[in-house]
């Protein structure tokens, strides 16, 4: 008996609590958290129904949602990555990324059945993924540092290429050495202004001149090599030449 | 005489006929005949308008659906890097959502390269730069990215869902276009569709899992036990 008027008791504070809830939801009471979870049901719902619909569109579930943690404060000295550098740094990430549109351009064009270079065209493909790859480790240095903790969004743009097509594979390659030593060109530029006065950043300095320089110097000499080898044989074998050269690759 | 106009008429149109099912055969024939060689190199120019071509069946329809997807893959690529990027900073520190959103950028990338290598392998080209509107692509205006947890599933979700969609376009268009390409429609089947089912159910059920999770006053344990859980995955 004492049981049952307890579970009756129980059932009458969950009732009245629902409708307390209930009327929270008109006063849009920020310490009930049954409107989150009605919106978050209806959401989910909707977006089930609709795939293309974004749910972010919603403004009420960005400001009342508990999905937002708040940031706590932390010291921000160990922050010292900031102005020209920073803004070089951006600019840098999204060179090596139209680099790798570019080398993806060749690629694609090299792959042609009418063109049907499948040396080349393994290689450019090779050459967009490393680009790429460049590209996010200098983002992940970024974070590293403690920065991208906004204006993430517009880090990089999808770029559009200049050229989809090529005379033969000399002029890609030349292309691509040309393109090599443009970013190599950027790299330095960098590096100048990151170390430059009044604050020298050491580590980045040494990451861009130990890795990145030395990767794009490797890069470099690798490409004129193969072009001078591949011109040699053009010169006097042409179409035979770059066959059996693309066959090498 | 009348007689031999229409036998010599017949004949040129069975010729003509065989012209149209031989089309590389007869430009090498004509080519050779003559007593040159450029005409012979004239056909083989490595242009994409030379007769002799990987060109068959429905391709002409399916082509720029390709096209757009892989434009649609590849501006995905770069929004899941950004996304990972968001919570590899120190004031998200999310390891497990950055690891499953690297992944995700990482996978579109590679599908893109297999799209490039397959439309090309059937004779066609790939545009980067002109976006052709179809179901196959995807806004290039990139929404914002500075998101909580939650709404960055909720966010990938809808990205693999317009992929899955930009899929079953392209797959749509090769069974039912006037001339039809079951080696494209076959390839999305194998390569796309059946993976694409995999992670939006996976996502789906993160999403959901996640809500679940939140229904907490303060969910901030919750999205961490949920980030172990991601890194482990």
């Amino acid at each position: 008996m004492v049981k049952l008027i307890a579970s009756l008791l129980v059932l009458a504070v969950v009732a009245q609590q629902a409708y307390g809830d209930f009327k929270s939801l008109s006063k849009k009471d920020s310490k009930s958290f049954a409107p989150v979870r009605r919106n978050e049901g209806k959401k989910l719902k909707q977006n089930n129904d609709h795939g293309q619909d974004r749910i972010v569109k919603n403004d009420e579930w960005s400001g009342e949602c508990k999905g937002s943690l708040e940031v706590p404060e932390i010291p921000k000295g160990w922050m010292d990555l900031k102005d020209g550098c920073l803004n070089g740094m951006r600019h840098q990430i999204q060179e090596e990324i139209n680099a790798s549109y570019q080398y993806l351009a060749m690629a694609a064009y090299f792959a042609r059945d009418t063109v049907n270079r499948q040396g080349f065209a393994e290689n450019f493909f090779k050459a967009a993924k490393e680009e790429r790859e460049h590209g996010s480790k200098l983002v992940e240095y970024l974070s590293m540092r403690g920065q991208l903790t906004d204006s993430v969004s517009n880090l990089i743009t999808v770029p559009t290429v200049a050229k989809q097509e090529w005379k033969d594979g000399a002029a890609a390659l030349e292309d691509a050495l040309e393109l090599e030593t443009k970013v190599t060109r950027s790299i330095r530029k960098l590096i100048q202004t990151c170390e430059g006065k009044p604050y020298n950043h050491y580590h980045l300095v040494d990451y861009l001149t130990g890795v990145y320089l030395e990767e794009q110097l490797h890069g470099q000499r690798e490409l004129a090599g193969k072009l001078v080898t591949l011109k040699k044989m053009m010169s006097t074998h042409g179409e035979l030449g770059e066959f059996l050269f693309d066959k090498s690759l | 005489m009348k007689l031999l106009v229409a036998f010599a008429l017949i004949a040129s149109l069975g010729a003509l006929a065989q012209a149209e099912e031989e089309y590389c055969h007869n430009s090498v024939v004509t080519a050779c005949s003559s007593s040159t060689f450029s005409a012979l190199t004239g056909f083989f120019t490595g242009e994409s308008n030379s007769i002799c071509n990987a060109r068959f069946a429905g391709i002409e329809h399916v082509e720029p659906e390709v096209q757009a997807y892989i434009n649609s893959q590849l501006t995905k690529s770069y929004e899941y890097l950004l996304l990972a990027t968001h919570f590899n900073s120190y004031q998200k520190n999310r390891p497990g959502f950055q690891k499953l959103y690297q992944g995700l950028s990482d996978r579109s990338f590679d599908d893109s390269i297999a799209l490039i290598k397959q439309i090309t392998k059937r004779g066609g080209i790939v545009d980067f730069n002109t976006r052709h509107e179809s179901a196959a692509s995807v806004s290039t205006q990139r929404p914002t990215l500075e998101v909580d947890e939650l709404h960055s599933l909720a966010l990938a979700l809808d990205n693999e869902k317009q992929l899955a969609t930009g899929a079953t376009h392209i797959h749509t268009r090769a069974i039912h276009a006037t001339e039809r390409d079951p080696e494209m429609a076959h390839y999305m089947e194998e390569e796309y569709l059946g993976k694409q089912a995999d992670s939006v159910r996976k996502l789906s059920g993160y999403a959901n899992d996640l809500a679940k999770l939140m229904k907490v006053p303060d969910p901030s344990l919750s999205i961490y036990l949920f980030d172990e859980y991601l890194q482990k995955q």
